[in-house]
């Protein structure tokens, strides 16, 4: 950005402060300012346009320090823009592009790119078709996901929900795809934990964390998802499937309310501005799977939403479940009870994730959906101390396996074909058999050598082609499992 | 109903800049107060309290427009739409190298009355920086026409012919 003098030799217009109050400042002056128009103060300060009357702009500022009454304000005829490019991989920025922590030969990206694009038409949208894998059993077995698939993440607070991200990004950069994580607002140390985990598992250098402190200026933090997005659009257009975590709406839905009040926004339900829908449906209409000139790329949006007591029922939580294909909630009780990932299936909706699946893992998920259901209700009826028939107490055996084996460890990630096995292999009772605990040390091994081991890992993901229904699966294990299970352990 | 607000233009047009507006509304504040403090207290007695150019210029406003004074309703909307109609004055800023004369002032407050008509006040700042000349500052246009601007505009535009000179 060039300086304030610069600026006003150019549009030959000034404005001064009249009002400021925090985040918001009302300028008088600047006839011929536009909406979204990035304005520059005389101290060097810079702002964008909220709205305007034939008398006072509206202006939100990015700066922390008070701006006083009658500082010149010049416009600036350009748009809000963020620095695109692959120079962000390995950073944590703010939304503007500028390094939030000290950081070794970092440079601002020279390309730029409009914050506020519209989000792609209807033409352009091709049906989601290829299942998003996560890493995580209960999610890409029970609640499975696809590219281009806005899933909502809800739940309390202290559920594992940016665990549950973590996992996914973490899954989803070892397959190549290009991961961003958008902290909205958060406590410097909860970034700083995001940023240890990436760099603990290796892959900090290839995803990019664009994050707001909870003591950032109001303006800034309520950029955060719009630059995400913006950055997420760019790699699409570069060719890479996208994997956005916006962590969290609600909080942004709290500064856009505060921003919304200071402007003197009649307020709405909760106090919330009448356009919050609006905004975070702009938003989360910009993800979705694309047709590009470099073929089908997708933005698959991941937003966190807290609840209350575990309250579905709030406003910006219906809201947003409104707008996305889905939600996976995590249940608080199912946390305290020490299921991890804590995933509610009951509770959780995916709307497109299912037909992007094949018949052997379409069936797996009916399998466990079924199974998990009867198991409920088994449990339920037991808590009433009946005495229980054999087969029943056989269902709750199974029960706490496969209850087992969907729960994983903080940074462990199962591939998709690891998954169907061992869920065929604790189906068949091979893993009981050989006393293969499926969670925890054993299954980390196993996962270990299936990625490390080419021609064990090769044999396991043939077996998965081949099989076409659950039956098959089931039939290849009686025959093959023990060996399979062998080479993996071996 | 709309006001005849002609009894005002002698006032109005007395003022012609942002200093003279603003001691001019701190003194019709000082004059209500004076005026509104007891019922027995005469326009005349609270005109007293004020600077004796301005009580002249209200009283003359109160005789040419044969206001009665004792009525109180009277005075009170006299005062309270002159205060309005002060808040619609427009203001122009200039910014000039040099503290301006009273008399440069109604100079210039003259021309801008000539050429906008009446409902301006000059906002006038000093600045020796900007050589000679003005700043225009009026509607959110900035207009330079200072000889700083000049200079400048020459050294960029006529940089190797100056800079021709020192070789």
């Amino acid at each position: 950005m060039k300086d304030f003098k610069y600026y006003l030799d150019l549009t030959s217009e000034i404005g001064f402060v009249e009002e400021a109050s925090n985040a918001i400042v009302h300028v008088s002056g600047l006839p011929k300012v536009k909406i979204n128009e990035i304005v520059v103060f005389e101290t060097g300060k810079i702002g964008v346009v909220l709205s305007f009357t034939s008398k006072i702009v509206e202006v939100l500022v990015f700066s922390k320090e008070s701006i006083s009454h009658g500082t010149k304000v010049v416009r600036t005829n350009e748009f809000l823009q963020v620095p695109v490019g692959p120079e962000l991989f390995g950073r944590v920025v703010d939304p503007l592009g500028n390094p939030l922590t000290t950081m070794n030969s970092y440079k601002k990206p020279e390309k730029l790119r409009g914050i506020n694009s519209l989000p792609p038409g209807i033409l352009t949208r091709k049906t989601i078709n290829r299942q998003l894998e996560t890493g995580i059993p209960t999610v890409d077995l029970v609640m499975p996901l696809g590219f281009g698939q806005r899933e909502l993440v809800i739940g309390d607070r202290k559920t594992g929900k940016t665990n549950f991200l973590m996992q996914t990004i973490l899954t989803q950069v070892k397959q190549g795809h290009i991961c961003i994580y958008a902290a909205i607002g958060k406590k410097k140390l909860d970034i700083k934990d995001v940023e240890d985990f990436f760099k603990k598992n290796k892959i900090f250098d290839k995803i990019i964390i664009i994050a707001t402190g909870f003591d950032d200026p109001i303006g800034l933090s309520f950029l955060v998802p719009f630059s995400a997005m913006t950055i997420s659009e760019y790699f699409r257009d570069e060719g890479y499937d996208v994997l956005l975590a916006l962590d969290d709406l609600t909080t942004h839905a709290k500064f856009y309310r505060e921003i919304s009040l200071l402007g003197k926004k009649f307020p709405g339900r909760n106090s919330y501005p009448g356009d919050i829908f609006y905004t975070h449906a702009k938003l989360l209409e910009r993800a979705g799977n694309f047709a590009t000139e470099k073929g089908e790329k997708a933005i698959t949006c991941l937003p966190v939403v807290e609840t209350m007591q575990g309250d579905l029922s709030g406003y910006i939580q219906t809201n947003i479940m409104s707008m996305t294909d889905g939600h996976l909630y995590f249940d608080s009780d199912l946390f305290a009870k020490g299921r991890r990932p804590a995933i509610n299936p009951f509770l959780s909706v995916t709307r497109v994730g299912k037909q992007t699946q094949s018949t052997l893992k379409r069936d797996i998920n009916r399998e466990i959906l079924s199974f998990l259901t009867i198991y409920d209700k088994m449990q339920n009826f037991s808590h009433f101390g009946a005495e229980l028939s054999e087969s029943s107490k056989v269902t709750l055996a199974v029960g706490e396996k496969v209850i087992k084996f969907l729960g994983q460890g903080p940074s462990v990630t199962m591939p998709i074909n690891l998954q169907m096995l061992m869920f065929s292999m604790l189906w068949n009772n091979i893993l009981q058999n050989r006393n293969i605990d499926p969670i925890g040390g054993d299954v980390n091994k196993i996962i270990e050598k299936y990625q490390t081991k080419s021609d064990a890992s090769k044999i396991i993901d043939q077996t998965i082609t081949d099989a076409k229904t659950f039956n098959d699966m089931l039939k290849t294990m009686k025959e093959k499992g023990e060996m399979l299970l062998s080479s993996l352990k071996g | 109903m709309k006001k005849d607000v002609s009894m005002y233009f002698d006032l109005i047009t007395s003022l012609k800049t942002t200093q003279e507006v603003i001691n001019f509304v701190s003194e019709i504040d000082a004059l209500q107060l004076a005026f509104f403090k007891s019922e027995k207290t005469s326009i005349e007695k609270a005109l007293t309290s004020i600077s004796l150019n301005s009580a002249n210029k209200i009283t003359q406003a109160f005789s040419k427009n044969n206001l009665d004074t004792n009525n109180r309703v009277v005075v009170s909307g006299f005062f309270e739409t002159l205060k309005e109609l002060i808040k619609k004055l427009k203001t122009i800023k200039l910014v000039l190298a040099f503290d301006p004369t009273d008399k440069t002032i109604e100079k210039i407050h003259n021309f801008v009355k000539d050429i906008l008509g009446i409902g301006y006040v000059l906002d006038i700042e000093t600045s020796e920086d900007v050589l000679g000349g003005a700043i225009v500052i009026f509607n959110g246009k900035y207009n330079d026409f200072t000889l700083k601007k000049r200079v400048e505009d020459a050294f960029i535009l006529k940089n190797k012919d100056i800079l021709q000179l020192y070789k």
